[in-house]
């Protein structure tokens, strides 16, 4: 889905965890969590995000901002995928 | 009883009445076997920019909140009080959307139904029976109950109404602090004469929709060579 994000870096290994995509919204930094879902048995993708993963990726985040763009605004969003639904939420958290 | 202390007590009861009325549609179900009954609703279906923002409110019991109603009807500062008090009561609520380009690319209607099919995906509990805006949703496999107006007419579309109309508005006012040409917090992307004018002297952005008739006469207006 391209929703007009020009993506940075994919996969970024920060120490603490990974980042699954950095992009650029206009002048916001994107930091992009992608989960996938095949059944709903344990829920929708979005709650598998929870509140230990994004703890995790603001904590990340922050380290990795101050060294590529230490004054960029940051924004996080979620991108499912559940079953075949691609759903992308902006600023999910 | 004086006659101030009837009126508020016949008003009180009005609302009360309404309210009853406002539930029988799940009432219904509920009565049906069905214990988990949602309602969908869109909003930004009109504008002329931004995303069309569909929600889904998920209840056991009914909500019974004091002014709930179509989300264009509820004052805009108790709608966000009223939006508490439902992702408070609900068992489950989400807001799914489709973006301007998926909105060009689909068209309007099926945009807004990609939008519901979102919220739904997002829900925690999903319902055994949906209550819709006159729409069907062809992914969702339990029963559904189209209902025209039913934002007015039923309480958990207009819970979800209210909840993505609180969605949307507060995405438009965001939008707005990134470009600030043309009144998004204003009008929040509806085509007011002063969204017309700064469409005018701007012309469109990304967050248009390009295949609007007023947003593909602003565009030719500014650059006459463009025709496809």
């Amino acid at each position: 889905m391209a929703c007009g994000y020009r993506v940075l870096a994919r996969n970024v290994r920060v120490p603490g965890g990974e980042i699954d995509a950095v992009c650029l919204d206009g002048p916001t930094l994107v930091i992009v969590e992608v989960k996938r879902r095949d059944s709903r048995k344990f829920g929708p993708a979005l709650h598998a995000v929870d509140a230990r993963k994004r703890a995790t990726l603001r904590r990340i985040a922050a380290d990795y901002a101050q060294i590529v763009a230490p004054t960029a605004k940051i924004r996080f969003d979620v991108v499912t995928l559940d079953g075949k639904l691609l759903s992308l939420h902006r600023n999910a958290f | 009883m004086t006659p101030k202390q009837r009126k508020s007590k016949t008003a009180y009861e009005r609302e009360r009445r309404r309210l009853h009325r406002l539930h029988r549609f799940e009432e219904a179900a509920r009565a049906k076997g069905f214990r988990l009954v949602g309602g969908i609703d869109e909003v930004g279906r009109g504008p002329l920019a931004g995303p069309v923002i569909a929600a889904c409110v998920v209840a056991t019991q009914p909500l019974f909140i004091r002014g709930l109603n179509d989300s264009k009807q509820v004052r805009p500062e108790l709608r966000a009080e009223i939006a508490e008090i439902i992702k408070l009561r609900a068992v489950a609520w989400a807001v799914g959307s489709a973006c301007v380009a998926e909105i060009d690319r689909l068209n309007i209607y099926w945009a807004s139904v990609l939008a519901m099919e979102r919220a739904i995906a997002s829900l925690g509990a999903a319902p055994e029976y949906l209550i819709t805006d006159a729409v069907r949703i062809r992914s969702f496999a339990g029963p559904q109950e189209p209902l025209i107006h039913g934002d007015a007419r039923c309480a958990l579309v207009a819970a979800a109404s209210i909840i993505a109309k609180v969605h949307r508005d507060a995405l438009m006012v965001e939008l707005d602090l990134v470009d600030s040409r043309y009144g998004y917090a204003l009008h929040k992307g509806y085509a007011t004469p002063y969204h017309l004018e700064a469409l005018r002297v701007h012309g469109p952005s990304i967050h248009h929709r390009a295949n609007w008739a007023r947003v593909r006469d602003a565009q030719l207006a500014l650059d006459p060579s463009w025709i496809e």
